[in-house]
């Protein structure tokens, strides 16, 4: 089964946007990666799946978040041992590692329309 | 003060013992999958508070509840059985009955391991909502997803197989999330686990 997340994320000093199960795809601003993460979520969620675009900074934590049809994650109850923030750069990071253990593309995709 | 009832928070009432932890982490992570907020004794650590009190607040403030009582069973070592998951059960449906007005809209989904088993020691709860996961963990998320989907009437939510996935996924980066905190699993309080619950689907779901 499909992830509903697509990543974008900073790689070798270009933007990958990344689905699972699919090949990433190179941009060279954050801006165009940005944008056609946007692109693909729409189409999913046309399609009654739903799915989420999540940009991350360089150490994995989100930067930006947005939902095509998907529930919103709630915050739980504060008040936990650990900072909320540790965990969020403990997360990000194990999820950027996975995702740059993937091979990329030759840059071919940059300004693609 | 009556505390307010929160439409999206779920009351967890089952054993926190290390044996019964693949169906907590499962329920847990199903809760926050669909969109709502898993609230449970553990969560406080006020040891001024008496713990029964604790309950109660977390009860009133809870729309929805998940009771699982497969943990009812004789004690090997004392020979008695624990009661503690149908007593705030009994409080669940207290608070509903008896509450101010806007608590009637309590919920609550009853789980054993077995459906018809609680006929044999709490047969006065025959007519809820009683369900089996029979130890499952994966049979646990489909049960608590179809009640609360049902009962809570959202919609677009993700179907139980999808959150079977997206929790199979979540079990493979759990050890490298703790290794990277520096923590063992069984060492997650019950908010930190939540909390990487509620990220991880953030960032991966």
């Amino acid at each position: 089964m499909a992830t509903k997340t697509v990543h974008v994320y900073p790689s070798e000093g270009a933007w990958a946007v990344k689905k699972g199960g699919k090949r990433a795809k190179i941009f060279v601003t954050k801006r165009e990666a940005i944008e056609g993460a946007r692109a693909l979520a729409v189409r999913e969620e046309k399609k009654s799946r739903g799915a989420q675009v999540v940009v991350h900074g360089s150490s994995g934590r989100i930067q930006e978040l947005r939902m095509y049809g998907m529930p919103k994650v709630q915050d739980p109850p504060k008040n936990g041992r650990l900072p909320s923030g540790r965990i969020a750069k403990a997360v990000g990071k194990v999820v950027l590692e996975r995702l740059r253990s993937e091979p990329l593309p030759p840059r071919a995709h940059s300004r693609a329309k | 003060m009556p505390t307010r009832v929160r439409s999206n928070h779920v009351f967890i009432n089952c054993p926190f013992d290390a044996s019964y932890r693949p169906i907590f982490d499962a329920i847990i992570f199903t809760v926050y999958a669909l969109g709502f907020v898993a609230r449970c004794a553990l969560e406080e650590d006020d040891a001024a508070e008496f713990r029964f009190s604790k309950i109660e607040r977390i009860i009133e403030g809870c729309r929805f509840g998940i009771n699982d009582l497969s943990a009812v069973a004789l004690d090997k070592t004392t020979g008695l059985p624990r009661f503690n998951m149908p007593l705030e059960l009994g409080l669940f449906l207290g608070c509903k009955r008896f509450g101010l007005k806007y608590q009637s809209k309590k919920r609550c989904l009853i789980l054993d391991s077995d459906r018809y088993r609680y006929r044999n020691f709490i047969s006065d709860i025959s007519g809820q909502d009683i369900h089996a996961h029979a130890g499952d963990p994966e049979q646990a998320i489909r049960e608590v997803r179809d009640w609360l989907q049902a009962t809570s009437k959202r919609r677009s939510l993700p179907g139980g197989g999808e959150i079977i996935e997206q929790y199979r996924r979540f079990q493979e980066d759990l050890p490298d999330i703790c290794a990277a905190l520096a923590l063992e699993h069984s060492k997650l309080t019950f908010l930190d686990l939540s909390t990487t619950i509620a990220e991880w689907l953030r960032t991966s779901r």
